[in-house]
């Protein structure tokens, strides 16, 4: 499955959920064709709701994940990656926590005297 | 010793309330990075809250009515949620190292909080009274078995499930995440690595040998008590910029956003929720499939009459670990005679009413075993050639004594929904345990339905979901090994994958305790990412030459 049939399949998904939600028909009625065909399978599991048609695989070598999984396998990486890369807005009113010094810890790197917090 | 007093000034010491909720925070956790944990949190109050909703109105409720099942998509959505934002949790925790200066605790129950949430997950999912729990419920029991945890915790039975689901397992993850969020707040959230591994080191030793008691509290004064106290933030954080910060704002706007979000997943793109596939069903649609099945229940020959414990005692499916097979120590618990329960038993009681089943079962049950193998092996035969109408199987005339008319009774009991009740009676009046059924299916029906979704364990299925929503996609690499040798060709192969996990489990718990490995994160180097600004912030300090930061960051924006 290749990324441009990837991005028209999620597309498609969601377009149909749209029209079903608004009353509406849907041109993807026939993914449902081949569960329906299969005498294990009910009326109600014949509807033309996309999501609940038949399911779309992604399959390399002994890989074989359905699309929904690997849409979001995709984006908890991209937002990992976003997450790491991006910055929150905040950087105003900073302030140093300091304390008096006391006995030995370690800073940042240096050796300072310190003092326990009342 | 008055032990009110050394509790509460325990309390006192480990938790003043400016650290259990601090108006100010490290400046370096300027990241998104931050984020996930309060997601999750938001997630988890959300599954809680529709997940008491869902139970208050009953399994007919969420797959009847319209807002049931609207519930029912928040909740799955919420699952979704909380396991991407956790993932994304311990990724990141990951990456900064979170177990370091006395934290190594604080990573090991937000671990087991993980294991916890899967376990409750899969009870949830087998809860959901449709195909996709009928499913996972019998490919799941064997790895269960394997272990030896099937002859107690039977995935088939939707009472014990939904018990551990609605009741024992949330509870256990709400007390686990309580406790995680405590451990953060009574030491904060873990600095940036230093610039150099040496200081690393140094502020290590120094945090990892803090004391968990306060001085003065009936401790002497010694060498020991130079330590810092590991509670001590103020101290923890010296030197470093704060900025102002409002936890339960914070918390406050990631709820109402995953809640925004999950409802509009769910009134858009609704839930799974493929009907379950029933005996009578099973025999309408697919009558030759149906007898043929009840026949192997009947002469042995069954999966399920040959499975060996927790259901009897064949040889089928027995595994090892080694030498040692937990499923026979453990042995049999949940006894299935499969000729009596699938097919004498139902017949006798069709029997009460239908004189002319009653002399054909008399005749089976008095003949000898030798005369039932015969006449059973004639039958099979004669099935290959069988057709079926109107409900009635017809085979070619042979010597198969009785079983033609017991097999076209017990195909009426299909067809008229009968077998489904019969298989669920037990002693009590209540009747909330599918094995008897369920297993009768997963001969033969339940794998056809689940090949036409591509949801066989050689199809990753465990992780995969009816239709096109998104399954357990955390349980990928649970799935994995069945895909692989010799996993996938080993007769012990759920025993195997089950072994490997845990080992891999127990890796992720304690990994923080694995000396050299629990460094990864400071080569892998994403922590100069997350925390790019606090070293730019170190680097810029005059007089800190060299990138080795100073002990005092001065910031007064």
């Amino acid at each position: 499955m290749t990324m441009g049939v990837l991005r028209s399949h999620i597309l498609q998904v969601v377009h149909t959920n749209l029209l079903l939600h608004m009353g509406l028909s849907s041109p993807l009625s026939s993914m449902n064709s081949e569960c329906a065909t299969s005498g294990l399978m009910d009326e109600e599991q014949k509807g033309d709701h996309a999501m609940t048609g038949t399911t779309q695989y992604f399959h390399v070598g002994f890989i074989l994940i359905s699309l929904a999984n690997l849409v979001v396998i995709a984006l908890l990486v991209v937002v990992f990656i976003l997450a790491v890369v991006l910055r929150r807005p905040e950087r105003s009113h900073l302030s140093t926590l300091a304390a008096p010094a006391k006995t030995s810890e370690v800073t940042d790197g240096k050796i300072v005297q310190t003092e326990e917090r009342p | 010793m008055n032990l009110t007093t050394a509790i509460r000034e325990r309390v006192r010491t480990w938790m003043p309330l400016e650290d259990l909720l601090p108006d100010q925070l490290p400046a370096f956790v300027r990241s998104p990075a931050y984020f996930f944990g309060v997601i999750t949190l938001s997630s988890l109050v959300l599954l809680i809250i529709s997940g008491i909703i869902l139970a208050a109105f009953g399994p007919q409720w969420w797959h009847v009515d319209p807002i049931g099942h609207f519930v029912n998509s928040v909740h799955f959505w919420c699952v979704q949620a909380f396991f991407f934002s956790l993932a994304l949790h311990l990724w990141t925790e990951f990456f900064k190292a979170a177990w370091r200066h006395g934290r190594k605790l604080t990573w090991v129950v937000g671990a087991i909080t993980f294991v916890a949430a899967i376990g409750t997950a899969f009870t949830g999912y087998l809860s959901q009274t449709n195909f996709d729990s009928q499913w996972i419920a019998v490919q799941g029991k064997d790895g269960m078995n394997a272990i030896g945890i099937g002859a107690f915790f039977n995935l088939m039975n939707f009472g014990q499930m939904y018990g551990f689901h609605i009741v024992i397992l949330p509870l256990f993850v709400i007390f686990l995440v309580a406790l995680h969020m405590l451990q953060i707040r009574i030491r904060g959230i873990v600095r940036p690595y230093a610039p150099t591994l040496k200081e690393e080191h140094e502020r290590e030793s120094l945090w990892r040998h803090a004391r968990h008691t306060a001085s003065g509290s009936g401790i002497t004064q010694s060498a020991a008590d130079q330590r810092p106290l590991l509670s001590d933030q103020g101290r923890y954080y010296r030197g470093l910029s704060m900025m102002p910060y409002d936890l339960i704002k914070e918390g406050l706007i990631a709820l109402v956003v995953v809640f925004v979000l999950v409802v509009v997943l769910s009134g858009f793109l609704s839930s799974p929720d493929d009907p379950p596939l029933t005996l009578q069903q099973y025999a309408q649609n697919n009558p030759v499939e149906f007898v043929t099945t009840a026949l192997g229940e009947l002469d042995g020959t069954g999966t399920i009459a040959q499975y060996g414990p927790p259901y009897n005692n064949g040889t089928g499916s027995i595994q090892y670990i080694g030498p040692i097979s937990l499923q026979q120590l453990v042995g049999v618990t949940i006894p299935i005679d499969t000729a009596q329960v699938y097919v004498l038993q139902p017949l006798s009681v069709a029997a009460q009413t239908d004189p002319s089943l009653a002399a054909s079962l008399q005749v089976f049950t008095q003949a000898s075993a030798s005369q039932q193998a015969a006449w059973e092996n004639a039958y099979s035969t004669a099935l290959g050639k069988a057709t079926a109408s109107n409900g009635h199987i017809t085979v070619p005339s042979g010597n198969s004594g009785p079983l033609p008319a017991m097999m076209n009774s017990l195909l009426s009991l299909g067809t008229s929904g009968a077998l489904d009740g019969l298989l669920l009676r037990s002693k009590g009046f209540f009747q909330n345990d599918f094995t008897r059924p369920l297993l009768f299916l997963s001969e033969d029906a339940l794998p056809a339905k689940a090949q036409q979704f591509n949801m066989l364990g050689s199809q990753w299925g465990m992780m995969a979901d009816t239709g096109n929503y998104p399954g357990q996609a955390w349980l990928w690499l649970y799935t994995f090994w069945y895909q692989i040798p010799p996993y996938n060709s080993s007769p012990s192969g759920d025993a195997l994958v089950w072994v490997t996990m845990a080992f891999l489990t127990a890796l992720l718990v304690f990994f923080p305790y694995l000396p050299y490995l629990n460094r990864l994160p400071y080569y892998l180097g994403v922590h100069r990412l997350i925390w790019r600004e606090y070293y730019h912030d170190v680097q810029a300090v005059p007089g800190r030459g060299g990138g080795i930061a100073g002990p005092v960051i001065e910031h007064s924006e």
